[in-house]
């Protein structure tokens, strides 16, 4: 009988052809490979520098040669190069690599090198099952990596998000900052230029006294814009819910302003339906708006021959002011710009438009606050329209003409 | 002959105040209301000092103080800076520029006074 407990043929052999390769033929009982034991003896040839070059490419060279070095000794032979490539030897490289690759790559890389190893069927399942594992694996870290990804840009652009903001935060600042020092700047000079000047024609005094007053109104106005914006950038404005007839808010405003125009030479022409349904809205704010739009359209009309148009229409669901002026229009760049705090068309010129440059960023807001819109069409040289809605209300019943009857 | 200051400033009242502030002390004012204006002015006849609005139209002060500094035509002309923004960013840039002066608006007329009288001695 065979005896099955040893290794038949563990002779070293040395191969003509290359003389440095040491090479054994292993032989395994069948029966004494028991996964209890932990212990896979292998069965064929190996090459123990096919071995070494193996464990050299994932453990390095200096450690693989260390850790078999480690083995010679336990089995008490004095070089590497002495050591059997036996099953022994095999199974200490593949258990060597486990540490590094993972057991079924081990196994696999092992069998590379061993010759006519054959994998059985169960060995082939738990590689399979290996691999499929670790490619659920690296599918999930991909997944979580593409996530991870997701969320950095995301992390970035809300970064730069914020660093706009900041920066137009900035912006703002310096410029109410320029726009506050402006006329108090006059306003001190011209005060000095009085008190050190007790002899100055009268005129010349007059005039004076006249722009630190005109200079003072324009501070005032000034510093309540910025104020009021704040308030309704906030969230913090307290806002009146009335319900009213935008006719008579319209036709009010207009007479208000009436001194406005006779002193710019501007005619007003107004356009109103005989009846139209009420609105809810705050009346103030809704008056504010139309003041900013009349005054905008008497400052920017063809000097003295301007000419306004105010009209209201009724949509399916809105209602509609229109207020067209027939002065020098804006063009295309300039209007995107407008409704943008301290923007203000022909701000390049060398004549600066007069007022804050608020009044617009303020009436869109006001007007965006009651679920409307406001906007403006022009071209340039022939007038600007600025139109703005406002929602109906449902249900709402037309409110007869003045003195119709019911 | 009294010394000749360009003044470059593009808020009128401002414009009107500085000038008459100069001439009351005896300057002789030359001014403009723009950045190009005042480089045209500038190239023409270099007077010996500018005092110089920074946020200016189409070309603005600290534009055109690069430009002065870089013309040799202007060596002498000494720059004193009016700012309204008055951020120490722009103090510093304005340092960097080689103006001579820069005063914050609004100033006191005795400082703007006193900062010219300097800058035309030295």
């Amino acid at each position: 009988m065979l005896n099955i407990d040893l290794y038949i043929g563990l002779s070293l052999i040395r191969r003509p052809s290359a003389a440095e390769h040491s090479q054994a033929t292993l032989f395994v009982d069948a029966f004494k490979q028991s996964p209890v034991s932990g212990s896979r003896f292998w069965r064929g040839s190996a090459s123990l520098d096919e071995l070494l070059a193996l464990l050299g490419r994932f453990l390095g060279r200096t450690r693989a040669r260390e850790a078999m070095a480690d083995y010679a000794r336990q089995r008490g032979v004095k070089t590497v190069e002495l050591l059997p490539a036996d099953g022994a030897t095999v199974h200490h490289a593949e258990s060597l690599l486990t540490g590094a690759v993972g057991s079924a790559s081990a196994r696999v890389m092992i069998a590379s090198v061993v010759e006519e190893e054959p994998l059985n069927f169960g060995e082939v399942m738990h590689i399979i099952d290996d691999a499929s594992q670790v490619l659920a694996y690296s599918r999930r870290l991909e997944q979580q990596s593409r996530e991870l990804e997701a969320a950095t840009t995301e992390l970035r652009d809300a970064n730069v998000r914020l660093r706009e903001l900041d920066q137009m935060k900035d912006d703002f600042i310096s410029t109410v900052t320029h726009e506050l020092r402006t006329p108090l700047t006059s306003i001190r000079a011209f005060s000095e230029i009085l008190r050190d000047n007790p002899t100055l024609a009268q005129a010349q005094r007059e005039n004076f006294l006249a722009i630190i007053i005109r200079e003072s109104e324009r501070l005032t106005r000034l510093i309540n814009q910025v104020l009021d914006l704040a308030k309704l950038e906030s969230g913090n404005t307290a806002w009146q819910f009335n319900q009213f007839d935008l006719r008579e808010a319209i036709e009010e405003s207009v007479n208000a302003m009436g001194q406005v125009f006779r002193d710019n030479r501007v005619t007003v022409q107004t356009h109103l339906p005989a009846n139209a349904p009420d609105i809810v809205a705050d009346r103030d704010r809704i008056m504010q708006v139309l003041f900013n739009l009349l005054s905008n359209a008497a400052k920017f009309c063809i000097e003295g021959e301007g000419r306004i148009r105010v009209s209201l229409t009724q949509g399916e669901r809105v209602l509609r002011v229109d207020v067209a002026d027939n002065g020098i229009g804006i063009s295309p760049e300039d209007q995107a710009i407008i409704f943008d705090k301290f923007r203000q068309a022909g701000d390049t010129l060398t004549q600066k438009p007069k007022g804050s440059g608020l009044g617009l960023a303020i009436s869109r807001t006001i007007v965006e606050h009651f679920g409307g819109r406001l906007w403006v069409a022009s071209r340039l040289g022939s007038g600007a329209t600025f139109s703005f809605t406002l929602p109906l209300m449902r249900n709402a019943a037309p409110r007869p003409a003045p003195g119709a009857a019911a | 002959m009294s010394a000749r200051i360009l003044v470059v400033e593009d808020d009128p009242n401002i414009l009107l105040s500085v000038q008459f502030l100069l001439q009351n002390a005896g300057y002789t004012v030359q001014t403009a209301a723009d950045g190009l204006q005042a480089w045209a002015a500038l190239q023409a006849d270099p007077p010996q000092l500018v005092v110089l609005d920074v946020m200016l139209p189409v070309l603005d002060g600290f534009e055109l103080c690069k430009r002065i500094r870089a013309h040799a035509v202007c060596h002498r002309t000494r720059v004193l800076i009016l700012s309204a923004r008055g951020g120490e960013a722009e103090m510093e840039k304005s340092r960097q520029l080689g103006t001579d002066a820069h005063l914050r608006k609004p100033f006191a007329t005795r400082d703007l006074l006193e900062t010219v009288a300097r800058l035309l001695v030295v």
